[in-house]
């Protein structure tokens, strides 16, 4: 199986959202990560068909993101995930079944497979206008894995969800990407950490690095530094580096921040992490008020 | 198949599911319902203000008095008939002062022949309730009556209507086509369900656009655009399910709305007179040769296809806009703002476009009017035309409405 993403591009007016990204996708779990607006749900709505690239090519296995058997086989969960209030979530899974295209007996054998496994089967029939944000997110990801996807599209799947819900469902996408393409967008750098065997960093509509964790965060080996200073050192060095982690101590200020080199004298170099790197490339976003890991 | 009537299946449950929709559907019967017997209640008065019996009563009378003509034919001995009956009541009238007198024999002599002085007058003087005329009326007027009434319908064209030479000439073979002597029967019941054939129409096209504006536009606000349309059939039966609910949703709530009209009138006023002429409603206007029943069944024709006309305006407009209101409003404004407007007949071509809206294909003055659709001798009446228009609006802006939803862009 392999998914083949060929140059894509997608410009809005001014802004170019989607820059000639190409990616060749096997079975796995990808995580896509990005600050707002790096062009992640837009890439996303092209692969699921939502959009129309204004150049370039999207095939599973041959077949084009234009075909009805592509959709056939996919699964996807909006970043905004939309539903009909007045509907039970039995009711919701039957008609997203219907859509796409699985018989009913099978659809109902399935709806209380997957109730059951994201923990909503005890308020399956009451509507979904009474939900929590984190039922209605559990709902979502139920109906992407109906069909039983061969591509697993997942837009920020994990907001609203508490970190039990969070643990479970990183469980479950780790089961799910043995034998498919799993493909999941977020912010929140640890479930892109724990799941994802290979990470896309994403900014400016293009993608910067991709690889397995362990390549894509040689980028900025030796890079990552902990010191203790003063305060007035502390905030002189807030404003000139990305800082991942401040808190106050006895010393001093305590700092853990991304600098090419040793920001100050009594600075020790740490193990970079995938947080780490997610501040480096997006500082500049994150200081605009526009991302948060 | 079975995918797509499942489907369809859920877009109505869609549309049941609103509460809104039971009420605007409870609205519209309510309201055809109290059309068909709002000309019955209420009582009736005298001159004195006293009140003489309830409006129902007068319909009974009236019916009554209408029955005991029916089957006769209208021919020069039922006018003298009618003649000989109003000299004698005016004869007689002159001699009593009494105005309660002067009633009793009204009612004793002409009231019976009410219905045929209505159809007399029309053709003698242009208006509906004139008596005096038909003192001086001649052997010669009454034997030329259906002759005077030719004239008279082609004096209305000449005179009021801009009319190429082929539509005069084509109204022409329709009036040779009139089957004459008319024999009369009591038709009040028809004619009323005629008459409210239009205001039915006005509220059941406002009740569509309400109850169907959702249909693509819901999607949008729900955000439910994005799952739909990257489902298996998000972008072929999904939309397909939608139109076809729309469609039969339409046909189905205009059909019952409809039938229940004709039936509660059926029950109240009888179904005599389905022969009668079509000429009954308009003497010198309508020179088509119909009667009541083939007038009734092709109005009815006419107003389902407007209706579905409408409901394909909608359905284009709800996957173009991005809120079912904004399509409700638009809705609203083509329904309302033509039944103000009227674009003078002496512009042709406007006129022509503008009688083809939605709300004035449903106006029986345009349904059977004069004027015809087509160039040069290859012409046809507005009531063919309009069907023809209509159906062929409604398969292209489906078309239309399929290719807008499936091509939209989750933004």
């Amino acid at each position: 199986m392999e998914l083949v993403i060929d140059r894509i591009t997608k410009q809005f007016k001014n802004k170019i959202a989607v820059d000639h990204v190409s990616l060749k996708l096997k079975e796995g779990v990808y995580g896509l990560l990005g600050a707002n607006g790096a062009g992640k749900t837009t890439l996303m709505r092209m692969m699921c068909g939502l959009m129309v690239p204004d150049s370039g090519t999207i095939a599973l296995d041959g077949i084009s993101m234009e075909e009805e058997q592509y959709r056939d086989v996919l699964g996807y969960l909006p970043q905004d995930f939309g539903y009909y209030p007045d509907f039970t979530a039995l009711e919701f899974l039957m008609y997203m079944a219907s859509l796409k295209g699985i018989p009913k007996i099978r659809a109902k054998e399935k709806t209380a497979m997957l109730l059951e496994q994201v923990n909503l089967k005890d308020v399956a029939k009451k509507k979904i206008k009474t939900y929590s944000g984190g039922m209605k997110q559990r709902l979502g990801i139920a109906q992407a894995l109906l069909n039983n996807p061969n591509l697993l599209v997942l837009d920020e799947p994990t907001a609203g969800l508490d970190p039990k819900e969070r643990v479970k469902f990183r469980n479950m996408i780790s089961e799910l990407g043995k034998d498919r393409i799993v493909l999941l967008s977020t912010h929140i750098v640890s479930d892109v950490e724990y799941i994802a065997d290979y990470i896309m960093v994403m900014k400016k509509g293009t993608i910067i690095h991709k690889g397995a964790r362990e390549d894509i965060l040689k980028s900025i080996d030796g890079k990552v530094w902990e010191c203790v200073v003063p305060e007035k050192t502390a905030l002189d060095l807030e404003r000139k580096f990305p800082v991942i982690n401040i808190r106050n101590e006895k010393e001093g200020i305590f700092l853990r921040l991304v600098c090419e080199h040793m920001p100050y004298e009594t600075a020790s170099i740490c193990t970079a992490s995938l947080e780490d790197l997610y501040l480096y490339y997006f500082s500049d976003e994150i200081s605009e008020g526009e991302g948060q890991p | 198949m079975r995918e797509l009537l499942n489907l369809i299946k859920f877009e109505y449950y869609k549309m049941f599911k609103k509460k809104s929709l039971w009420f605007i559907l409870a609205g519209l019967f309510g309201l055809s319902m109290l059309g068909s017997v709002a000309m019955l209640l209420g009582n009736t008065y005298d001159m004195e203000g006293e009140v003489t019996g309830t409006r129902y009563e007068e319909m009974q009378a009236e019916r009554k008095n209408a029955r005991a003509l029916g089957g006769r034919t209208i021919d020069a001995a039922l006018i003298q008939e009618v003649q000989e009956a109003y000299r004698s009541y005016f004869s007689q009238a002159e001699e009593i002062s009494d105005e309660e007198e002067k009633e009793k024999l009204y009612e004793d002599t002409v009231k019976k022949y009410e219905p045929i002085m209505e159809i007399l007058s029309q053709v003698y003087t242009g208006s509906y309730n004139s008596q005096e005329f038909i003192l001086d009326l001649t052997e010669d007027d009454r034997n030329q009556f259906y002759e005077t009434l030719k004239q008279k319908q082609k004096q209305l064209w000449e005179e009021y209507f801009f009319l190429t030479k082929e539509e005069e000439s084509k109204l022409l073979d329709y009036q040779q086509q009139i089957k004459t002597p008319f024999i009369y029967n009591y038709g009040a019941g028809w004619m009323r369900y005629e008459i409210l054939l239009y205001s039915l129409s006005v509220f059941l096209m406002l009740a569509l656009a309400i109850c169907l504006a959702p249909v693509f536009g819901g999607e949008y606000t729900s955000k439910m655009d994005a799952l739909i349309l990257s489902s298996k059939y998000g972008k072929s039966k999904v939309i397909q399910a939608k139109l076809i609910m729309a469609v039969t949703f339409t046909i189905g709530v205009t059909t019952v709305l409809l039938g229940i009209q004709l039936l509660e009138i059926m029950l109240i006023y009888g179904a005599d007179g389905w022969k009668n002429p079509i000429q009954f409603w308009s003497l010198t206007q309508i020179v088509f040769p119909f009667n009541q029943i083939e007038a009734i069944g092709i109005y009815v024709l006419c107003v389902i296809l407007a209706v579905l006309f409408l409901t394909a305006i909608v359905s284009l407009l709800s996957a173009k806009l991005k809120s079912p209101f904004g399509v409700i409003v638009i809705c609203f404004m083509v329904i309302i703002i033509p039944m103000f407007l009227d674009i003078p007949e002496q512009y042709r071509m406007l006129n022509s476009i503008y009688r083809l809206l939605p709300i004035c294909m449903t106006q029986e003055w345009n349904v059977f009017c004069h004027y015809m659709y087509g160039i040069n001798n290859v012409i046809v009446p507005t009531y063919i035309f309009i069907p023809l228009f209509a159906l062929a609006a409604v398969v292209l802006l489906n078309i239309w409405a399929f290719k807008v939803f499936k091509k939209h862009q989750v933004a």
